[in-house]
């Protein structure tokens, strides 16, 4: 399985479109969270004491994992046009008439989908590390530090929904263009329908399921936010069948398309 | 054994070294293998430029060299040059003779007749499935020479060489017969005959059936 990682890796790394989303993503990361800890950050300056940075340990984790939603839609946007160059190019006709079977094509994208969520995660950590140690007045704490496994989670629904668009519509900016649909208004305008007609199945949407197992901090939550309807556990076996759903149409709509 | 089919299929903004990396990855050769590669499609000195830069010919060859990757005996290669402009068709054709010529074994598959010809030595024609010919090129596709002749006055002229006794056929043109005989009549005998006859020909040309017309034949038979 190395040498598909190996040869995946040979794709990219003179790619500069790769290394200008890998970029974004990682400033993104900064970017947000810096701006709403900068914020929130006044908020607390003005409540004198009232309330306390969320930018501290060990709420900074959760408030990672909420802004960080923003900044995966870039690792998003790189699995659409990883995937949907082979269409273009046809090199995914080309690799498997070179020696990969179908098998090994699927995991080649799949491993972007895992590559990505964890070079997410990390910038996620670190960026937490860095405004936690700025803005916050506690030591570095790892409690709450499950929110970030959450955003893990989120973040390969996420790129699993991507490369499953990719997939099926095969051409890069027309998948671009609905991913952002979905993910940046379309299943949150459906949500919301749901909820103002209390059908509660709808908060297990797959992008809905993730937000629920991560509200705002207690200080902001309760103006923002409804309490969630059904316990995490709920929420977390809909995200990892999502997660294993999407996976799973993935891999049988390249295993038996026509090539 | 090496493959060639269709068109080939790169990444556009790899270079040509890099995508040839990936193929040997793929393929699970050494990367030591693409300089040698290289050198023998003609692309070692633009190994780094871009695929997305290269011509119709280029890409082609580059598929071609991806193909030797391992030094295989054998090389399939389909359609070599389909959609290639002249030049293009020109330097493949070139490159199959130069690895034929290295004692590689190139099996293609055209359905370009003329280039079938230029290329290779022997050619059996399949038609649904079934093996019509096989044999040296010469031979599968034999291809009679025939004679355009032409007088001021054609149906005289007609009449002259329907009476010679080697006469195979005759088809009458607009401006000019087409004729074929047998027992080796040359077009020298024609323009012999016709002028004891008393008839000066202004037109006298060897022809060959067209690849196509000798194409046609053997597939109906």
């Amino acid at each position: 399985m190395l040498h598909i990682f190996r040869t995946e890796w040979l794709k990219v790394k003179s790619y500069r479109t790769f290394w200008v989303l890998i970029g974004l993503t990682f400033v993104s990361f900064f970017g947000v969270n810096f701006g709403a800890a900068e914020i929130t950050g006044e908020m607390v300056k003005q409540s004198k004491g009232f309330i306390t940075s969320v930018y501290d340990f060990p709420t900074v984790w959760q408030m990672m994992a909420i802004f960080g939603n923003y900044a995966i839609i870039f690792p998003g946007f790189l699995v659409i046009i990883l995937v949907t160059n082979e269409f273009t190019f046809k090199t995914h006709r080309q690799n498997i008439i070179d020696g990969w079977s179908r098998r090994d094509f699927i995991i080649s994208k799949l491993f972007w989908v895992v590559a990505l969520s964890v070079f997410s995660l990390v910038c996620a950590v670190i960026f937490g590390l860095i405004l936690g140690l700025m803005y916050g007045q506690n030591s570095i704490s790892f409690e709450d530090f499950s929110y970030m496994w959450y955003f893990f989670g989120q973040t390969l629904l996420v790129l699993s929904l991507a490369l499953l668009l990719g997939v099926l519509i095969k051409r890069a900016g027309f998948t671009i263009v609905i991913f952002m649909a979905y993910v940046m208004g379309g299943e949150q305008m459906l949500v919301f329908l749901g909820k103002r007609y209390d059908i509660s199945l709808i908060t297990l949407m797959p992008m809905q399921a993730t937000d629920e197992l991560i509200p705002f901090p207690t200080i902001l939550g309760k103006a923002a936010r409804n309490v969630s309807l059904y316990g995490s556990s709920v929420y977390i076996i809909a995200t990892l069948v999502f997660i294993a759903l999407l996976t799973y149409f993935t891999s049988r709509k390249l295993s038996r398309a026509d090539l | 054994m090496g493959t060639l089919l269709e068109t080939p299929n790169f990444y556009h903004y790899l270079s040509a070294y890099e995508n040839l990396r990936i193929a040997a990855a793929i393929k699970g050769h050494s990367e030591e293998d693409i300089p040698r590669v290289l050198k023998i499609a003609g692309l070692l000195e633009r190994q780094h430029s871009k695929f997305k830069t290269f011509s119709l010919g280029m890409k082609q060859r580059l598929a071609i060299a991806a193909a030797l990757l391992g030094d295989p005996g054998v090389l399939v290669l389909d359609e070599p040059t389909n959609g290639l402009d002249p030049e293009g068709i020109a330097e493949v054709r070139n490159l199959i003779k130069s690895l034929a010529a290295a004692g590689k074994t190139v099996i293609m598959a055209s359905h370009l007749l003329d280039e079938v010809e230029k290329v290779c030595d022997h050619v059996a024609i399949i038609m649904k499935g079934k093996l019509l010919m096989s044999g040296a090129v010469n031979e599968v596709i034999s291809r009679e020479d025939f004679i355009e002749v032409g007088a001021a006055n054609l149906e005289h002229l007609q009449s002259v060489i329907a009476a010679h006794p080697d006469l195979a056929n005759i088809v009458a043109g607009k401006e000019f017969l087409q004729v074929s005989f047998n027992n080796g009549t040359t077009a020298e005998d024609i323009n012999a005959w016709c002028f004891e006859k008393g008839v000066k020909l202004n037109h006298l040309i060897i022809r060959k059936k067209s690849l196509e017309a000798a194409f046609f034949e053997i597939t109906k038979a």
